[in-house]
């Protein structure tokens, strides 16, 4: 029993550090990513390759979070000013031509099959040892991401992403830079989430194209449309609440009597509907973002 | 250099293109009308096929298939009046977000309903036919014909009818077309209709083709999406002309023999996703998008 709290424990920290990385575009910038799994990835097979090569997983960790920050600045760069639509579909499509060169590529990826075998972060240790070292291994990677995003709420770039999500044009008539600044917060954003993937790769000791599905995606979002979008505790609440649906129906088929593909779907729309439910009664989440002072 | 001859190529885009453009076609024309691209649009493809799939042991397939349309246009005119009316009212945001629950919960209820493994109308073997020197199936042949027949009737319908003088009134100014007496949420409801019936078709075309699975909807979202997108969200013809161009390019692409190493057909999406950041960069507006004209 503590072993499976603690596997969700776990689970929900590593999906919160996504949430949160979506959540300082979504919520902070307006920007809707549906490939922010893309980002995961990276993080993931990073790790998983530097340590596959012997170079280390913790080399493989830095190194996810600088490629993914160069590509999402790079992305920042291309997509410039990108509306809603647009955008959120460029990003969709960067996420699965990712995961359709990541499934193609056998010699490096591993193909469909992925890669096993990669080292934890913690060194070997067994039995309960183990799991509280992968634990508090785990807290300590969401306390870093958190106070990222807080320390980024607080900034000047957070106060001028609050200000192009509510008016584009007036941010850009005050001056400011806002292909920059959302190059800026796409680099951030990738580099948590790779930190995230990464850890999850090391964790589970093993990466697979069928982690970059769009549903990653989802569920983040969903995450943060729940826990309310814009603010870090909502992203984290939302994790939990999410992650307890997710994952803590699992092994509901025991008692279901229903086969594994479809008690998968149940999961999934049971995900989808409370997403649904919430846009419609209460789109600010439970954590609601109150308006606050912006000074210039 | 290029491994197939010519009537091969035009005949597989032919094909993939009828089905690309009369998803593109139903989304571009709700985003027109209603500034907003709906993820869930190619569900309705889903939707048809495994009404028409599911009723075919049941009814012969014709009508099986109409059905299986018919379901599908209640679902888009109940979806635009229960969810989408409201939640666009909320923003852009909250709407894009809801159409991809959406899209999330149909395929969810699909494989609850029939699980994931495909599924497939009884019928017998087709043969394979030669025609202007392409090798078809009749199916394939009716997929083409049946398309291309929607979309002209579509077609005709918005620049003839009453009907599609409203509508294309309400694109240009919802507004403007509300205070001159055009009952506008009607006329979406029935764009919903339309764009939800064109879909259906096309899932259900393709359902007769080859087969269905729950994702065979969403598999083509990015092809769809990159076509409504090149040809200019709003714009059906140019989202028609996309799906072939962008079907085209896929079928070159494939054919495509770089001294024995060809690029492998796994890569089929891909070409659809890089066409489409390749148009996203460079010409966001799209072939023939935005353009004002007067109704």
């Amino acid at each position: 029993m503590f072993d499976y709290l603690a596997w969700i424990a776990i689970l929900v920290c590593s999906y919160a550090m996504i949430a949160i990385s979506l959540n300082i575009q979504s919520g902070g910038a307006g920007m809707i990513n549906l490939g922010q799994v893309a980002f995961v990835g990276i993080g993931g097979y990073s790790v998983a390759i530097f340590s596959r090569a012997g170079l280390g997983v913790w080399v493989g960790l830095l190194a996810g979070a600088v490629i993914a920050a160069g590509a999402g600045y790079l992305l920042g760069r291309l997509g410039r000013t990108l509306g809603g639509v647009y955008w959120a579909i460029a990003t969709l499509a960067v996420a699965e031509l990712l995961r359709l060169i990541i499934s193609n590529t056998d010699t490096v990826t591993g193909g469909m099959r992925g890669l096993g075998d990669v080292a934890p972060l913690w060194g070997e240790l067994h039995g309960t040892a183990n799991t509280l070292a992968r634990l508090v291994m785990a807290l300590a990677f969401l306390a870093v991401v958190v106070l990222a995003a807080v320390h980024l709420d607080r900034s000047q770039l957070g106060r001028w992403l609050r200000i192009i999500r509510e008016n584009e044009p007036l941010a850009a008539a005050l001056g400011i830079d806002v292909v920059s600044a959302k190059s800026r917060v796409l680099a951030l954003s990738g580099a948590a989430a790779a930190l995230a993937g990464g850890f999850h790769a090391s964790d589970i000791s093993f990466v697979g194209p069928d982690q970059l599905l769009p549903f990653q995606t989802f569920l983040a979002l969903t995450m943060i449309v729940i826990g309310g979008l814009g603010r870090i505790a909502g992203a984290v609440v939302g994790a939990v609440v999410v992650e307890a649906i997710y994952d803590g129906t699992r092994y509901f088929h025991d008692f279901l009597g229903l086969a594994s593909d479809q008690i998968a779907a149940l999961r999934i729309l049971l995900v989808g509907a409370i997403l649904l439910g919430f846009l419609l009664l209460r789109p600010k989440g439970i954590v609601a973002d109150q308006p606050r002072r912006v000074r210039v | 250099m290029i491994t197939q001859q010519v009537p091969e190529l035009v005949a597989d885009a032919l094909v993939r293109g009828s089905t690309i453009a009369l998803l593109a076609a139903g989304l571009t024309l709700v985003y027109g009308t209603m500034r907003f691209a709906n993820v869930a649009h190619v569900e309705f493809a889903t939707v048809g096929a495994y009404a028409t799939v599911s009723l075919s042991g049941v009814f012969i397939v014709p009508v099986a298939g109409i059905i299986g349309a018919v379901v599908a246009v209640a679902l888009g005119a109940a979806m635009y009046e229960l969810l989408f009316r409201r939640l666009l009212v909320m923003g852009e945001m909250p709407a894009m977000i809801g159409s991809l629950a959406v899209s999330v919960v149909i395929q969810a209820v699909i494989q609850l309903a029939y699980g994931s493994r495909p599924r497939v109308v009884p019928h017998e073997l087709e043969q394979v036919g030669t025609v202007l020197g392409a090798q078809l199936t009749a199916s394939q042949v009716q997929l083409v014909a049946v398309s291309a027949s929607a979309l002209a009737l579509t077609g005709a319908l918005l620049r003839w009818t009453p009907l599609g003088r409203k509508v294309r009134a309400v694109a240009a100014d919802a507004e403007l077309a509300r205070v001159s007496g055009v009952a506008e949420r009607r006329v979406v409801a029935t764009v919903w209709a339309i764009a939800a019936g064109l879909a259906a078709i096309s899932g259900i075309e393709l359902a007769l083709e080859s087969s269905t699975t729950p994702a065979l909807g969403f598999n083509l979202l990015l092809p769809v999406f990159s076509a409504a997108i090149v040809g200019g969200l709003g714009s059906v013809l140019g989202a028609v002309i996309a799906s072939y161009g962008v079907a085209l390019l896929e079928a070159i692409v494939l054919a495509l023999d770089f001294e024995g190493s060809a690029i492998p057909v796994s890569y089929r999406p891909a070409i659809g996703f890089v066409f489409l950041l390749l148009a996203l960069i460079f010409r966001p507006r799209g072939l023939l998008g935005a353009k004002v004209r007067i109704v």
